[in-house]
């Protein structure tokens, strides 16, 4: 994707660097990252929201998909960003262990974890942004949603996709598999749920390429999409991004109902819906697969998973409901939930937000 | 429904292996159809099973054929089905997760009224 526009000290000499690297003085470039890094980590108020760090974190997550324009591919690999990565992960996580609220462990047994996702996600009373947008929301806040959405939903599935040869061989692995065949399309482009996503995008007149609206998605949208990336790039965290993706599906089918509602009664045609539509379908078969057959036959092949996949599970929620938060706050207010854009095209403030109300502190 | 699958279906893999927990929940599909053995033809086809999942659809996969009451295929976008079952669903014969809505409760009995059961002992 394009390189994004840098929101505060680290992104700009991490951009600076990548495009850079192997130009003279790069080692230098490198300790002023790593110094800029532990200032912004100490300084910073509330990660999650943070414009800075989430962005920066977000770039050095491209690496590993698709790539940032013009960066070479073996920065991937660069020890020196994955050392960063490393520092900027330890403080996400401990971020995100202690505000996402966790239930009570079931027993390791698939029955047992399939009852504790459908209560964890049915307990599930935040914000609804989807029925906003089914009774309220106008095209142009159909248009943010859509924008907003973008950053994960024109990769659906990419992050989980990381943990399949980190599942052991049976019965989750059996299902992951299941649950993203379905998601890239079954084997057909067209049905691809990135490719719909796409569709849906063009329909609202919205630029469908990867990372195009990137400078106008404030960092919790992005800290949302890192927390997939951390969990499924790191093996360690294979119980997270199973109990992830399960939690994804299962509050997914009633919602993309709602979505869809919103886009009809603005008059968009079945095409543009499509998208919500099949999700409505497809998310109820793969709640049942991802609740019992994955997150469930994960806890009973590796039971030492059990609390992370729970957790990965509490994050979706969390992180969805501060998220839901934002975009109605915002849109209540008559305001856009998107960062405004200044003539250079990067966002107006580089700076560090600390919203008040958030799960952090 | 239709399954062109004959005979009792084994439950092979290992997702189905690990299921016996739910054995109360769980059927079989046991369809008969003049060529019995059609689905062993074809290359990489299961026979299918369906996963009766607690308080939710049921979960179909494998080689089957969803059809009307005239023969006429179902339009199916997918390998693996939910098949709604609480009776809400909005996309039937499709789940579209409303069950969940409805507290649908699949271990939940309806008492039999005492005159029907009293008929069914007399019978
Ligand atoms: S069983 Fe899911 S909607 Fe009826």
């Amino acid at each position: 994707m394009k390189i994004p526009a840098p929101r505060g000290p680290v992104s700009a000499t991490l951009i600076d660097l990548l495009r850079n690297r192997g130009g003279t003085g790069h080692a230098n470039a490198y300790g002023s990252l790593n110094l800029l890094l532990d200032e912004a980590l100490a300084a910073t108020a509330d990660l999650l929201r943070d414009e800075d760090l989430q962005l920066t974190l977000f770039c050095l997550y491209e690496l590993h998909y698709s790539g940032l324009d013009g960066v070479e591919d073996a920065a991937e690999w660069d020890p020196e960003l994955i050392r960063v990565r490393a520092r900027l992960e330890t403080a996400f996580e401990d971020v995100l262990r202690r505000a996402v609220p966790v239930p009570e462990l079931p027993a390791p047994e698939s029955e047992a974890v399939a009852e504790t996702l459908f209560r964890l996600a049915a307990d599930d009373d935040g914000p609804s942004v989807s029925r906003f947008v089914a009774s309220k929301a106008s095209v142009e806040q159909l248009r943010e949603f859509l924008i907003l959405r973008s950053v994960y939903q024109l990769k659906e599935a990419d992050p989980h996709s990381w943990a399949i040869p980190r599942l052991p061989v049976g019965r989750a692995k059996a299902a992951l598999i299941e649950i993203q065949a379905d998601e890239y399309g079954g084997g057909r482009v067209e049905r691809m749920h990135s490719k719909l996503f796409g569709t849906t995008m063009e329909g609202l007149g919205l630029d469908s390429g990867y990372g195009y609206y990137i400078d106008q998605v404030p960092a919790l949208t992005l800290a949302s999409s890192n927390a997939m990336s951390l969990f499924g790039l790191n093996r360690r965290l294979r119980g997270a991004i199973a109990g992830h993706l399960a939690a994804f599906e299962m509050t997914s089918s009633i919602p993309n109902s709602f979505y869809a509602r919103g886009f009809r009664r603005h008059g968009f045609s079945d095409d543009v819906t499509y998208y919500f539509d099949e999700h409505v379908e497809a998310d109820a078969v793969h709640e049942q697969i991802a609740a019992r057959d994955l997150a469930g036959g994960l806890a009973e092949a590796e039971p030492d998973l059990l609390a992370d996949i729970i957790f990965g599970a509490a994050t979706v929620l969390a992180i969805d409901a501060l998220l839901g938060e934002e975009q109605l706050n915002a849109w209540q207010a008559g305001e856009s939930a998107l960062l405004p854009l200044v003539n250079d095209g990067g966002p107006a403030a580089p700076a560090v937000t600390a919203a008040a109300g958030g799960v952090t502190s | 429904m239709t399954a062109p699958a004959a005979g009792p279906v084994d439950a092979e893999d290992a997702t189905q292996d690990a299921l016996t927990e739910a054995d109360a929940e769980q059927a079989d599909v046991q369809a008969e159809e003049e060529e019995t053995d059609a689905w062993k033809t074809r290359e990489g086809a299961a026979p299918a099973s369906i996963v009766a999942c607690p308080n939710g659809p049921l979960l179909v996969r494998g080689d089957f054929e969803i059809v009307t009451p005239d023969g006429v295929p179902v339009p199916r976008d997918r390998e693996t089905v939910a098949l709604c079952r609480c009776g809400g669903s909005a996309i039937k014969p499709y789940c579209d997760g409303t069950h969940k809505l409805m507290k649908f409760d699949t271990a939940r009995r309806r008492p039999v009224p005492a005159p029907a059961r009293k008929a069914a002992e007399e019978a």
